[in-house]
Formats: C-alpha cells, sequence, structure tokens
C-alpha cells in the first residue's frame, strides 16, 4: 500500500485478490471501488485485462447491494458521501466497497463515509478478518467516523488507508486500538 | 565481587532518593500505608494469599495440601492436577478473545503475519495430534532453540498440550550450551528453526543442531521450522509443515500433577550453568499473577524485546501474556537494522500498549537514538517495563522524559517540556524464582518510582536486604535475600542452589541496598557469576571451554557501560593461542553473548 493511495494486494491460496490498484500484472482479480485518479489507473491501462476486472463501471460489472459467488463470496456494498460540501464527488451508485469472503472475511470500505447500509454487516457476516478503512475525511470517513464503524464492527485486525495527515492516523489508531489490532501499513 | 569494591560515586549511579508519580498514575497510586500494610498481611499469611492466587487458574483436582516441607524443600499444591493448555489457551474457545489477534510476528524486512487466537488454538491443537504419531508423550522433556515465531508458539502449544515438559535455549548460545542443556534434560524432542535474519546476516540454527546431534542417541524427534532455507538434512527430522497436516483427532489434553516439571531454565552458577526445574502449578500461578499486576490485560498490545532462553523471554512471553489474552508483538532481528529507530516504528505501527525489554538495550537506545524518538507517535503505550539487571538513574530519566512522554499532554504532562507521563518499572527478576519478584505494580499496589530502584518487592515475596551477620540493613549494601519459599520454588535444582538457602532463607547472589521505604536496588552479583547484558554467565563455563586448548586461563570481571558486565581474559602466551581463535570458539560453543571485551596476553 503506497500512502495517500487505497490500493490493497490481498494474497489467499496462490490468488492474488487485488483492490483499487495501478499496477496489476501479478493479480488474479482485481476490483475497483470507483474510478477516481488515486484508485483506478485508466481503461487505457487495463486494456489487457478487463477479463480479471469486477466493478460497478467496469470490466465483469456488479451491482450494488448485491452477493456474487464464485470461488469465494463477494458482498458489494454501497459507499457515499452525504456531508461533504460537493455532492458529487462520492455521488451513490458511483461507487462501491467489496466484503470478500474467503476462509476468513475481508472488507474493503471504499471511499465512503459512514452509512447507515454498513450497519448491516453484522447480521451477514458473523467475524470481519481485516477491516481496510479511508480515514482522511473530507467525502471519505474521518478519523471519529472511521473508529465508529470499528466500535461497531470490532474487526479483528484495521488498516487505515487514504491518508496523507498523520495527524489524522493517530487519532483514527488512538480511538480504535482497543477494539481492534489497528496496523499501520 | 566483594561490596567493599563498590566505590560510592558507582552507588549515586543507581541509588535516588526522589520520588515520581507519572501523570498517567495518578488516580491509581496506593499510598506507601496502604502498599505496606497490603504487602505486610501477604507475607504474615503468604500461604493463603498464595492460596488465593492458585484459585484464579482453572485447575482439574484442586490440591487439598496447600503446603508440605520447608524452605528449599518446600513444595506446593501437591496433589493438585490440571490442564496447563487449558490455562494457557484452551480457556478462550468460545470467548471474545479467540477474534483478536494473539501473535504479531515482524522481521528485520518488515515482513509482518498475524495469527488469532482461534488460529492458535486450532493449529496447536492440529499439531498436538499430529506430536502423538511421533511419540511425543508426558514426561518427556523437549528443548526448543528458537527465535520468538509464531511457529515456534504453536509447536510450544502442542507440545504442552501433550503434557511435555520444556527448556528454551537462548539462540544466542553456541553447539556447546545447546548439547550441556540437551543432555541435561535427557531430552527426546528438539525444536529448532533453522536459521534466522539478524542485523541483515543469516544465522544458521540447524549447523549447531548438526554440530552435536551424532553424540546425542536418546533425541527421538527434532522438528524443524524452515525460516532461512538451509540446506542440511539431519535424521530424525520433522517438518514444521508435516505437523500441520492432519486433523484434531488425537489432541486429547493431558492432565499433570501440580508438582510435575513444566520449564526448565539452565541458570549460571560459579563453576557452570546448572538446571532448574519449576512445577507446573507453583509456576503458573506465580506468572498469572504478575502478568496480571505488571499492567497486562486482555485488550493490551505487548511488545516484549526479550528472546526465548532466559526467564522474562519465557514467563512473559510464552506464557503470562497468553494466560491473559493479550496480543503479543514478536519481532526477529536485531534492534539496530536496518536503523536504532526498528523499535519504536514497531511500537507505533501496532499500537503497543506495553513495552518490556532489557537496561542494556535501553542504554544502547540512549547512545544512538536520543532524537528520532520524536519521529514516531508512541501515545499508545500505557507502560514501560524494564529488567534483568542493575538501572543507572540517567537511564531511567531518559526513558521516562524521551520515550515515556509521548505527544498528547496527559494531566499535567507537556510533551514539549518532556516532563514525563506513563511509568518507567524496573522489575527484578531471577530464573530461581521463576517471575518477578520486586517492582511496582501496575495493575496491583502502584507507589511512586524511584528512579533507577526496582521498587519495592511485590507481594508474596519476603524479600529482604541482609548484612553479613544475617540482619536487616537499610540504606547500605547488603545481600538480597528471600526468607520464605514461593510457589514456583525449583523442584528441582543444583547443589549451588541447595546451598545458598544454607543459612534459613535464601541469598539471590545479588547485591543490592533497600531504603527505609523497602524500596530495593539491585547493584550486582557478590559471587563471580558475570551479569552481562542482563544474563547471568557462567565464567566456569567459559573457563571450561578454554581449558581445553590451554590450562592458563583467568577471568576478570569488568564494568561495561553498555552491558552493565563483561570481562577481561588473562591468557599466558605458552599457550600459543590467537585472539581471533579464542574469539571464534567462545562464540561458536558457547555464544557471541560470552565473547570477552578484552584478551590480554601475558608472559
Amino acid at each position: 500500500m503506497r500512502e495517500g493511495f487505497a490500493g490493497v494486494k490481498i494474497l489467499y491460496k496462490n490468488h492474488m485478490i487485488c483492490i483499487d490498484v495501478k499496477e496489476v500484472d501479478s493479480c488474479t482479480y482485481i476490483f475497483y471501488t470507483h474510478d477516481h485518479d488515486r484508485h483506478f489507473p485508466g481503461e487505457k491501462l487495463l486494456r489487457n485485462s478487463y477479463e480479471k476486472i469486477y466493478s460497478i463501471f467496469t470490466g465483469n460489472i456488479l451491482s450494488i447491494n448485491r452477493l456474487y459467488e464464485f470461488d469465494k463470496k463477494i458482498m458489494i456494498m454501497p459507499t457515499y458521501a452525504y456531508s461533504w460540501r460537493d455532492p458529487d464527488y462520492h455521488p451513490r451508485e458511483k461507487g462501491s466497497g467489496f466484503i470478500i469472503k474467503t476462509d476468513v472475511t475481508t472488507y474493503h470500505t471504499g471511499d465512503s463515509e459512514l452509512i447507515k447500509e454498513m450497519s448491516m454487516i453484522k447480521d451477514l457476516f458473523e467475524n470481519i478478518y481485516v477491516l481496510f478503512i479511508p480515514i482522511e475525511g473530507r467525502g471519505v470517513f474521518t478519523p471519529e467516523e472511521a473508529s465508529e464503524l470499528v466500535r461497531s464492527l470490532r474487526p479483528s485486525i484495521v488498516v487505515p488507508i487514504h491518508y496523507e495527515d498523520k495527524r489524522k492516523l493517530y487519532l483514527f489508531r488512538d480511538l480504535s486500538y482497543v477494539y481492534s489490532q489497528v496496523t499501520i501499513l | 565481587m566483594n561490596k567493599d569494591l563498590i566505590s560510592s560515586e558507582e552507588i549515586d549511579k543507581y541509588v535516588s532518593n526522589e520520588y515520581i508519580t507519572p501523570p498517567m498514575m495518578r488516580y491509581k497510586k496506593v499510598s506507601y500505608t496502604e502498599y505496606q500494610r497490603i504487602y505486610r498481611e501477604s507475607i504474615d499469611n503468604y500461604v493463603s494469599f498464595w492460596r488465593r492466587e492458585a484459585e484464579k487458574l482453572v485447575w482439574n483436582k484442586r490440591w487439598s495440601i496447600d503446603i508440605i516441607g520447608e524452605g528449599v524443600y518446600t513444595r506446593w499444591f501437591v496433589d493438585g492436577e490440571i490442564d496447563v493448555y487449558h490455562n494457557l489457551i484452551g480457556k478462550f474457545k468460545g470467548s471474545w478473545v479467540e477474534n483478536k489477534p494473539a501473535l504479531i510476528w515482524e522481521n528485520e524486512e518488515g515482513e509482518t503475519r498475524i495469527i488469532l487466537y482461534s488460529d492458535l488454538l486450532k493449529r496447536s491443537l492440529v499439531i498436538a495430534s499430529s506430536l502423538s504419531d511421533y511419540d511425543v508423550k508426558y514426561g518427556d522433556w523437549a528443548i526448543i532453540y528458537t527465535p520468538p515465531s509464531i511457529e515456534a508458539f504453536e509447536i510450544f502449544l502442542g507440545l504442552i498440550r501433550r503434557g511435555v515438559a520444556i527448556e528454551f535455549v537462548f539462540t544466542g548460545f553456541g553447539y556447546e550450551e545447546l548439547r550441556k542443556r540437551i543432555v541435561n534434560r535427557k531430552a527426546r524432542h528438539i525444536v529448532v528453526q533453522d536459521g534466522f535474519i539478524r542485523k541483515g546476516r543469516a544465522i544458521n540454527l540447524l549447523r549447531n543442531i548438526a554440530e552435536i546431534i551424532n553424540k546425542i542417541d536418546f533425541v527421538k524427534n527434532i522438528f524443524v521450522i524452515k525460516r532461512i532455507d538451509v540446506s542440511k538434512s539431519i535424521d530424525k527430522t520433522v517438518l514444521y509443515e508435516d505437523l500441520l497436516r492432519g486433523s484434531e483427532k488425537n489432541s486429547k489434553p493431558a492432565i499433570i500433577r501440580s508438582i510435575d516439571p513444566l520449564i526448565g531454565f539452565h541458570s549460571g552458577y560459579e563453576d557452570d550453568f546448572k538446571k532448574l526445574t519449576h512445577s507446573a502449578g507453583g509456576y503458573l500461578t506465580q506468572v498469572y499473577s504478575t502478568s496480571r499486576w505488571i499492567g497486562l490485560r486482555p485488550r493490551d498490545i505487548y511488545f516484549c524485546t526479550v528472546w526465548p532462553g532466559w526467564v522474562t523471554g519465557v514467563s512473559y512471553l510464552f506464557f503470562g501474556p497468553l494466560m491473559i489474552g493479550s496480543t503479543v508483538i514478536l519481532y526477529e532481528g536485531g534492534p539496530d537494522h536496518p536503523s536504532w529507530n526498528r523499535w519504536w516504528e514497531i511500537i507505533e505501527r501496532y499500537s503497543a500498549t506495553i513495552f518490556l525489554t532489557t537496561g542494556s538495550a535501553l542504554r544502547m537506545l540512549r547512545r544512538y537514538t536520543p532524537q528520532p524518538i520524536k519521529d514516531y507517535n508512541l501515545d499508545t503505550l500505557k507502560a514501560i517495563l524494564i529488567t534483568a539487571e542493575p538501572l543507572e538513574k540517567d537511564v531511567w530519566n531518559w526513558v521516562y522524559r524521551y520515550v515515556g512522554t509521548g505527544h498528547s499532554p496527559f494531566i499535567d504532562s507537556v510533551p514539549r517540556e518532556f516532563s514525563g507521563r506513563i511509568p518507567v518499572v524496573n522489575l527484578y527478576i531471577q530464573s530461581e524464582i521463576g517471575t518477578f519478584a520486586t517492582g511496582n505494580l501496575i495493575n496491583y499496589v502502584f507507589t511512586e518510582l524511584s528512579p533507577g530502584s526496582a521498587g519495592p518487592p511485590i507481594p508474596g515475596f519476603d524479600i529482604d536486604v541482609y548484612d553479613d551477620n544475617d540482619n536487616p540493613v537499610r540504606n547500605k549494601i547488603g545481600r538480597l535475600i528471600i526468607r520464605r519459599p514461593w510457589p514456583s520454588i525449583p523442584i528441582e535444582a543444583s547443589e549451588d542452589f541447595i546451598m545458598k538457602w544454607s543459612r534459613g532463607y535464601y541469598d539471590t547472589g545479588d547485591y543490592a541496598i533497600m531504603n527505609e521505604r523497602g524500596y530495593i536496588t539491585p547493584l550486582g552479583r557478590h559471587d563471580n557469576v558475570l551479569k552481562i547484558s542482563g544474563y547471568r554467565i557462567s565464567p566456569g563455563s567459559i573457563k571450561k571451554i578454554l581449558e581445553e586448548y590451554t590450562r592458563d586461563v583467568v577471568i576478570e570481571r569488568v564494568k561495561d557501560d553498555l552491558r552493565f558486565e563483561s570481562y577481561k581474559l588473562v591468557i599466558s602466551k605458552r599457550s600459543g593461542l590467537e585472539e581471533s581463535f579464542i574469539r571464534k570458539i567462545v562464540r561458536e560453543r558457547l555464544g557471541a553473548i560470552a565473547e570477552p571485551r578484552e584478551i590480554i596476553f601475558i608472559d
């Protein structure tokens, strides 16, 4: 993961599951949450990888709020920002988060604020193993909101992503570490 | 060492008249009178005190006799029976602890692995079941010769489940010391990691096994954890991966007697390292209680830099934190690679709440990292624990102010003024005792801290400082002694340990000063045993190795600014030995920790 970015690669049984990555060569499955610059490398660069791509806007098209089952279960979660000054920055239906269930459950929230749909996750998935969550504010979770989701979901491990201001990282860590293992990559 | 040789300047480095209450402990500390009342009661009724503590473990059969015998021959909770595995992690099955990380492992390259308690439970049961196929059973001894790794924990728990007694051997020891421990224990099983990377260099541990194993015929299995891909094949090898194949079907827990051996050490005496063995019931009682008292709770993220093989790296790495359900950070590497900021980085990255390290490590960190600490945010730390050796006031102050202040103000701590915020607690420990025996207890009776001091005695340990005529002495150098037996008193030990009880109390072998409040400041050994980087090194074992090459060897203890003590080797020129050769044999056979600071050749 690069500082300020939201991309992660998860190695599972020789399969590399990639979310919001720009270099896709080693990926078996590629998921994109939305098409903003720091998440999506652009159609041109992905020309040869379309069959591996899953998202709501390119590659294999997925629908929000649906559970897909191939060799793993994938739940497509909605994402949006409702309190940021620019309503078009992260609007509804233009982005998604992913809950990927293999032997363990991983949740990448995508670029979102804390939204009511996330409260249902606990009923659908028993235990979140790793939560990847943006913490910068300005159209995504603030550190306080991110910590609120951590308190609610109690993932075993939480990895803060998509931040540049280290003060926000420490604020999130200090609010969350009693509820989950905060791991700074 | 003669106490008259300790100068007043030297004493002044360690003994303080100052008392400090860290802001974080302001509303948690108890008054000195309150401490004294609790301590007095625990000593006057020490049997019922430890009985109440033992009752906090889960027993399969409760004991009917608290204590029999006296002095060195005391045995505790004799007819009790206990499932050690259950008390370690089995009890967390089905609880909230299952979903939290048990171990976080990181190496020098920054590679990270995290294992939850649920996975540790599953894997250790599969391993226990596999171990039954290799004839691993109750009554056996196993030697574990690995750095702190997740795999080592899994096999350790598998062995515990099978009822095996264990001795950890520090990976800094060479093949001669390893051989001694295998032979003295008649160990049927060895767990070894093929090697590890330290300070960027590959350390080959399998080579040490290969050097000695042909001369030992009673070893039945060598369980190998592969890490650095050493191409060495040794008979009787079973790979860690093979232990993970299979199911939990034969993982029935061993229920052992309270007085059965559970853990062993080889402690440094004048003429050699000698074995001592702790019993299951007494050891677990002490470890569980003291681990809670020093500050560990299930939500804590605990970083201990002491490696297994030394008592702290066993009691407070493999046992205590797991019994509590804390998350343990394991770091496989040196503190200075690629930079001296490595430990601060780890504390920040994993939100460590309790940091346990040694005085020697802090002396080195102080030398190399005064400024860069400011670049790290260590605000999650709630305590820094220091162990293993006398601690200078200056070092304590440096840790308290530079590492312990943090970035966020807390009550009246002001970060920019380095006024200190969290407790920096020095604790006294010895292999013979099995656990910490003195120190300010964050979760029990926390009194003001005194820089450099190892605090007052922990309740339940009847500790004093005696002069040469066996009278308690205050504010003067004396011998640190323990009047009454503790639950984890060794059930098997050398004649040397028995002799240390000859005057009706246990003489720890350490000099110390106790002040009028009962605060203890250890000052080093009063026998010839060397205290190097917190470890008791037997001068006799060094001599034995060198005497195979020459009879004219003298070991002279010297003070060392970083390691507390070291030694000078005086060797006759007639021996014809070269310095590089001497250093090599000491390093390879005994271990790098025992290398002399200086070698002098005389006519």
